[in-house]
């Protein structure tokens, strides 16, 4: 439903009524879930250029260069706004007649590639010149292949860790038809290491894909990308177009489709991502069930992360064991980090889960070009560990998690000693409160709130029992990670910079 | 300790499989033990507002997690905390982050109303304002629609009004649109209500819980003196609604929850069209007509007039000459009374009643099949069928509630197939629509029974148990031809057989009928058909199956079974049968006449010969619902003395010697007996209005005057009289029926029967009965005259002759009669959308607005009824049913003229 969304006129309320009529689907839900994208009905619709506005163009300060070039090829009312087109590894990113482009880019006119470097000898990502070497392999003998994969402890890449091996089981003991999803939509500000896969590494998370499936016996994958990732959409589209020639696609019967969204965040969450595909409002779903139980129209579904499926092969081809012996106890094989322009190898790195973090932000990742006092990982909804903790943490899931952050998706945003927090801060709450999906409460009008306080706080201190008030309703009561996930980074904020945000608070006189 | 227990607030109670915390919560402490904004029981949960948040743990001891109660399956073995110091800062900081953008007004109700739910959890958790800064959100105000009104001030977008239009009346015409915080809600396109594709159900504004959606007469928090449980008069669904009066006048509608037949949904004319009883056209004196023209009497002058004329035409012509047509809209009792009074005080059986213009073949069809003419299941089986078969019924516009059930199902998948010359909303969504000639149910029923008993799809242990006659009708059914079939009925061979392997192949089938089966030349034959699908599949006497007759007006069914029709009394006993006029006798005191009655049409030729000459009508208009009304016309001129019971001034009433101000169904006590045979209780909210008397109360007074010592009118007393007269009321009684009555048969211990038919039937076995099929005259002969083909329903927002829903704000929705042309025989006659046209047919002519659809397939027209400006009864012919004289309204040879 959503792929033939992106491709009707929605306009005018006449332009919904004739999509609603040709697609069958009722007007005013049609439109109820066209308004809800940003490039589809929203303030971005229609625009020729888009900057980047992510965490890390923001803190980069090349907004204005870039905006300045774009004044030369656009009229002021063509250019939007996006967040974040993943070129963080040196800022100032923007989009342009479907190619995205960054402040390197800018004199040549042409986008270049994402560095990438990995620690490891044998890496899990490495380039495989022959997809359909993959493909075959994927399609191998189904117990054998799940028992490598129980074996290997692979946990799901997307940032919440779950085991992949049981998310297949579980999908697998569902009876009916069965869906593979793969959550291409990332969409934290600072990562971009799935767009790498996406472009550079294709083959490994469509064969990840197919393996799956084949273990599932799904006749149909979806991959649901961002639209933010225009190239990844052509990429996919030709490798989809080889693979369905393939004799692999003759064998297994099963096809790829690619979903673009439309500009809007919480679809990285996996429920609203389904209801995306569905055409409905990509609000987040109630669970139970589960999407492995009732996902995709209703169907079991095997939704998971491109790293994930992207790390399947080679667990296929190496061995569960092998994978295994890689990691950290629990956190097991490599991990895909983004590091951001503050570093001086920014790009993509693979190291072994369990790496010191030291290693990663001194060693491999080259120290930082100018003076950062804080690094938040794993997306705008993870920790802010101020620099000093650095030595304390290793690359893996319960390292973060016993020192109150999250290892998340694994990007990696160093805050520069000169950003002021205050800023980092509202704008944090800013960029929930736009993406926040609205469907509970809490969420939906706690991080407005939280956002109109912190925007006028130097003008209007904030009372901290109030801003305590809400954070705790926002982590008690919202539906899902995006409310209940935003305290984390907040209260990390407000311990650890306490110095620097005392001016944006102040007690409410006592009534 | 049992396994499934769940520990709340530290005491254990049972759990039930499958619920939710809040299910349980409530189940066992009551609904206000939680607190909730966005969760409406009758709808899906949502996990919205949080407000419902509970603290959960696998142990007393163990972790306590904060859970939506609404939406989380509750576990056995766990232990919830309904309240807690941190649940009150949460829910309170939820309240605070609402009360920031609310109005100053919407914190307390007006003087008028009552606290809203989200005003008395504001009061209850203290918040009265807001730290937070207020502003930033979108403000509108909807106020075009004649019944609802949104202010998106009061509204937090907690969603209930989209579920309610998604999940009860399937009707999808809400949506919150935008995202997040700039969230809103819309109707259709973010337009209006009027625009919106609303069909005015108001089931958004009875669950709103602030005052953000409203209608006209605030019903869901109006403060009332009084609130009475009573029974819709629009059509045979029968739903229950709760009456709001304040200063002797109805102020408000509401469907109440938990009624059995409509779960608190209602439509735009039980919940909305009620103000035609303050209406200043009432009737509020009798009327005598002295020197041509009606003059206001006393009731004493005109009840002595009344008998005197009776009296004197009986001394002169005799007991035949009188005759009686009561109303299904009026109660069992007063149609128990009508009948008693043409029985047993005048001495003649010409008693029928407007069954005869819609459901009389009904009951023939279906007596003379399965033995009795009544739907043999319950509104609440269409939840368990596996395929719903709808045959010349509308009900999404002609009985909504229904329509709304059979759209959600088909809506969740259960196949539906639709039998309907015209695309009606359900044949739009159907599986398949089988587009059938107008005239021409009986060849393609005749197809679908010819394909399932070629493709061997019937029930033969059915068949073989329970029926007699298959062989022959069988043998009948294979000789005939498909492909002429087809060309009779206009419906391709192929399409037939998918719906008929479709209906045979689902297990269990539930097939509804309404008058676009009946009234037709063949149409009691139809009926014969359609209960030979059901007995041929074996779709009889279980849950989710059956045939089932929609019900036009709301107690045809009732007044059926009074005894309102010449052959059988109450209860379906044949008159002619001396036994039964000696049970009557002995019940009535009084000698029963054994004439043959009239029928409605034989009393109008009755009338033209001189035969009857006085007529007693209650609450039908037949100048304008009865077919061919020019001869209608001329007929009751014939008459010398003609009595109209009515609330309004009609064309029929125009033409009495005397008219009796009636009151209506909302100043009355009795019961109404539903389409699915549910005998429901209708009580009074209202006196009648100042001058006027209940029907039954005009008819008690009549007959006493008339020399017959009746009681004066009161329900339960008369239910006592009709529970020892008709054996499927014996163990009715006022008191048992409570709020949600019962269905019958009841037995002496008042135990209904909500499916008809699960061990035998009446006569035994049911019957197959054969028919050939014979075209209507009506559009045999030379058609160039005549090239289209009229046929007649009605539209949501009106009912029949529209004398109550023309007098309320519905007039606003729909002000006039459209005639439905393809726009390619528009094209053809060079016919503009809005153009009035005039169309005539062999009885008459006249003029209506033209609207292009292709809902109506090239040569068909169609028409609603409700408008006297378009009288389309006029062009309505005088073919009638062959077996129960029920007239053709669904076929008539027409041309369009001009225009």
């Amino acid at each position: 439903m959503m792929e033939n969304m992106n491709s009707a006129v929605m306009r005018t309320p006449e332009d919904v009524r004739n999509a609603a009529r040709n697609l069958d689907f009722p007007a005013a839900s049609l439109y109820g879930a066209a308004s809800f994208y940003d490039f589809m009905h929203g303030t971005q619709e229609g625009k020729k250029a888009h900057v980047c506005t992510g965490t890390v163009c923001r803190m980069s300060g090349k907004e204005a260069e870039v905006r300045h070039r774009l004044a030369e090829r656009f009229k002021d009312d063509e250019v939007g706004e996006m967040s974040c087109v993943g070129h963080c590894y040196r800022a100032g990113g923007h989009e342009a007649g479907g190619s995205t482009f960054d402040v390197g880019d800018i004199a040549s006119g042409e986008s270049s590639g994402i560095p990438f470097c990995s620690a490891l000898d044998d890496s899990v990502f490495a380039q495989v010149d022959d997809n359909d070497v993959l493909y075959r392999a994927a399609l191998g003998d189904v117990t054998a292949m799940a028992g490598q994969l129980l074996a290997s402890g692979l946990r799901g890449r997307g940032g919440a860790g779950f085991p992949f091996a049981r998310k297949l089981q579980s999908c697998a003991a569902h009876p009916g038809q069965k869906y593979v999803v793969c959550n291409a939509d990332e969409g934290d500000p600072g990562a971009f290491s799935d767009r790498f896969l996406l472009e550079q590494r294709t083959g490994l998370v469509l064969a990840g894909m197919l393996a799956a499936a084949h273990m599932l016996g799904a006749r149909d994958g979806y991959i649901y990308l961002r639209a933010e990732y225009p190239e990844a959409a052509w990429v996919l589209e030709d490798a989809i177009g080889r693979y369905a020639r393939s004799d692999a696609a003759a064998e297994s019967g099963f096809a790829f489709h690619v979903v673009r969204g439309a500009g809007a965040y919480v679809c990285g969450e996996e429920t609203a991502l389904l209801n995306s595909i569905e055409g409905l409002r990509p609000e987040v779903r109630l669970r139970p069930p589960f999407p492995a139980e009732s996902g995709l129209y209703g169907h079991p579904t095997l939704l998971s992360n491109v790293e994930t499926f992207a790390a399947v092969p080679w667990i296929l081809a190496h061995g569960g064991a092998a994978f295994a012996a890689m990691g950290n106890g629990r956190s097991t094989g490599s991990k895909l980090l983004s590091l951001d322009r503050v570093f001086a190898r920014p790009g993509v790195l693979e190291v072994a889960m369990g790496t010191p973090l030291s290693e990663v932000v001194y060693g491999l990742g080259g120290g930082f070009t100018e003076p950062v006092k804080a690094l938040q990982v794993g997306g705008p909804l993870g920790g802010v560990l101020p620099v000093g903790m650095v030595e304390r943490l290793s690359v893996d899931f319960e390292s973060f998690q016993e020192a109150g952050f999250l290892l998340g998706h694994g990007s990696i945003v160093a805050i520069p000693q000169a950003f002021p927090m205050p800023e980092f801060l509202a704008h944090l709450f800013g960029f929930m409160a736009d993406e926040s999906c609205g469907r509970c409460f809490p969420c939906r009008l706690g991080t407005r709130k939280g956002a109109d306080l912190l925007e006028n706080a130097l003008q209007k201190p904030v009372d901290p029992a109030l801003f305590e008030d809400l954070l705790e309703t926002l982590e008690r009561g919202s539906l899902c990670a995006l409310g209940g996930g935003l305290p984390l980074p907040v209260r990390n904020i407000l311990k650890y910079f306490p110095g620097e945000m005392a001016c944006c608070f102040q007690p409410a006189e006592a009534k | 300790m049992s396994a499934s227990v769940i520990w709340i607030d530290e005491s254990p109670y049972p759990l039930a499989e499958g619920e939710t915390l809040y299910e349980s919560i409530t189940r066992h402490l009551g609904a206000d033990t939680v607190p909730v904004l966005c969760h409406d029981p009758a709808l899906e949960p949502a996990g919205s507002c949080r407000m419902c948040s509970v603290e959960v743990a696998s142990g007393r001891a163990e972790t306590r997690r904060v859970r939506a109660a609404c939406h989380t399956p509750a576990e056995s073995g766990s232990w919830v905390w309904t309240d807690s110091e941190a649940l009150t800062r949460l829910r309170r900081g939820i309240l605070e982050l609402l009360a920031a953008d609310l109005p100053e007004a919407a914190f307390r109700p007006r003087e008028s109303e009552t606290a809203n739910p989200l005003q008395k959890l504001l009061a209850h958790y203290g918040v009265s304002g807001s730290r937070f800064p207020s502003g930033g959100k979108a403000l509108e105000v909807d106020d075009r629609h004649p019944y609802l009104r949104f202010d998106s001030s009061e509204c937090i977008l907690c969603g209930r009004c989209v579920r309610a239009c998604d999940e009860v009346q399937g009707q999808f015409a809400l949506a919150v649109a935008g995202r997040g915080y700039d969230s809103r809600l819309v109707r259709g396109m973010g337009e209006d209500f009027t625009r919106s594709g609303c069909v005015s159900c108001g089931r958004c504004v009875q669950t709103c819980p602030s005052n953000a959606l409203t209608d006209r007469y605030r019903a869901r928090q109006l403060r009332s003196e009084h609130r009475v449980r009573t029974t819709c008069t629009y059509c045979g669904v029968g739903c229950s609604l709760e009456v709001l009066v304040n200063a002797g006048r109805v102020a408000a509608v509401q469907a109440p929850e938990h009624a059995a037949v409509n779960h608190g949904h209602a439509c735009v004319k039980g919940r909305y069209a009620f103000e035609y009883v303050h209406h200043p056209d009432r009737l509020t004196t009798p009327l005598i007509r002295r020197g041509g023209s009606l003059q206001p009497a006393t009731w004493d002058e005109a009840y002595q007039h009344i008998a005197a004329r009776l009296r004197k035409i009986i001394t002169d012509s005799g007991a035949d000459a009188v005759a009686g047509i009561s109303s299904a809209r009026c109660t069992n009792e007063e149609n128990y009374l009508m009948q008693k009074f043409m029985r047993a005080v005048i001495g003649s059986n010409h008693i029928d009643g407007c069954a005869r213009v819609c459901h009389a073949p009904t009951a023939f069809g279906m007596r003379k099949t399965i033995g009795t003419g009544a739907a043999t299941n319950s509104i609440d089986d269409i939840g368990q069928t596996g395929c719903l078969l709808v045959i010349g019924a509308n009900p999404t516009d002609a009985h909504p509630v229904i329509g709304a059930r059979i759209r959600q199902r088909a809506l969740k998948g259960v196949p539906l197939i639709v039998i309907d010359p015209r695309r009606t909303e359900l044949a739009a969504l159907a599986d398949i629509h089988l587009q059938v000639a107008p005239g021409g149910n009986v060849p393609l029923l005749q197809m679908l029974l010819h394909w399932i008993l070629a493709d061997r799809l019937e029930n033969t242990d059915f068949i073989a148990a329970r029926t007699e006659g298959f062989d022959s009708f069988r043998q009948s059914i294979l000789k005939l031809d498909p492909g002429q079939l087809s060309r009779q009925c206009g419906v391709a061979p192929d399409l037939a057989r998918k719906a008929a392997h479709l209906y045979a192949g689902a297990g269990k089938a539930m097939s509804f009928h309404g008058l676009g089966v009946t009234e037709h030349y063949q149409g009691s034959r139809a009926v014969m058909l359609i209960s030979a699908l059901a007995m041929a599949t074996g779709n009889i006497g279980l849950p989710g199956v059956g045939i089932n007759p929609l019900r036009g007006q709301n107690n045809v069914q009732g007044a059926a079974d009074m005894g309102v029709q010449p052959d059988l009394g109450p209860g379906y006993l044949d008159m002619a049968d001396p036994k039964v006029r000696e049970h009557y006798s002995a019940n009535w005191g009084a000698e029963i006449a054994s004439n043959n009655g009239l029928r409605i049409p034989e009393m109008f030729r009755a009338a033209c010969e001189g035969k009857l000459r006085a007529l007693w009508v209650i609450g039908e208009d037949l100048m304008q619902t009865d077919p061919n009304s020019c001869k209608v016309r001329y007929s009751l001129g014939c008459l010398d003395f003609l009595v109209v019971q009515e609330l309004f001034m009609t064309e029929t009433a125009a033409m009495a010697e005397v008219v009796l101000p009636a009151a209506s169904h909302l100043e009355k006590d009795g019961t109404f007996t539903n389409g699915e045979r549910r005998i429901q209780r209708v009580r009074r909210a209202i006196d009648p209005l100042p001058g006027t008397k209940t029907d039954g109360q005009i008819i008690v007074d009549i007959m006493n005057r008339m020399g017959y010592a009746q009681p004066g009118y009161d329900a339960s007393l008369h239910l006592e009289e009709i529970a020892r007269v008709v054996p499927f009321f014996a163990g009715v009684t006022w008191d048992r029926l409570g709020d949600d009555g019962l269905q019958w048969p009841v037995d002496e211990d008042g135990t209904g029967t909500p499916i008809l038919h699960r061990q035998g039937f009446p006569n035994g076995k049911a019957k197959f009965m054969f028919n050939e099929f014979v075209p209507t005259p009506e559009l045999g002969g030379d058609r160039a005259e005549f090239p289209y083909v009229l046929t007649t329903g009605r539209i949501l927002q009106h009912y029949n002759c529209g004398s109550m829903t023309r007098r309320t704000p519905n007039a606003q929705l729909i002000d006039r009669d459209y005639l439905l042309i393809n726009p390619s025989d528009a094209s053809y006659k060079g016919i503009r959308d809005g153009d009035k046209v005039e169309i005539r047919s062999r009885q008459g002519v006249t003029r209506i607005t033209a609207r292009l659809s292709d809902e109506v397939k090239p040569g068909v027209l169609f028409t609603t009824f409700h408008f006297p400006e378009v009288a389309i009864n006029q062009l309505t012919s005088g073919i009638f049913d062959l077996d129960s004289m029920t007239p053709e309204f669904k076929v008539v040879a027409v041309n369009i003229v001009g225009f």
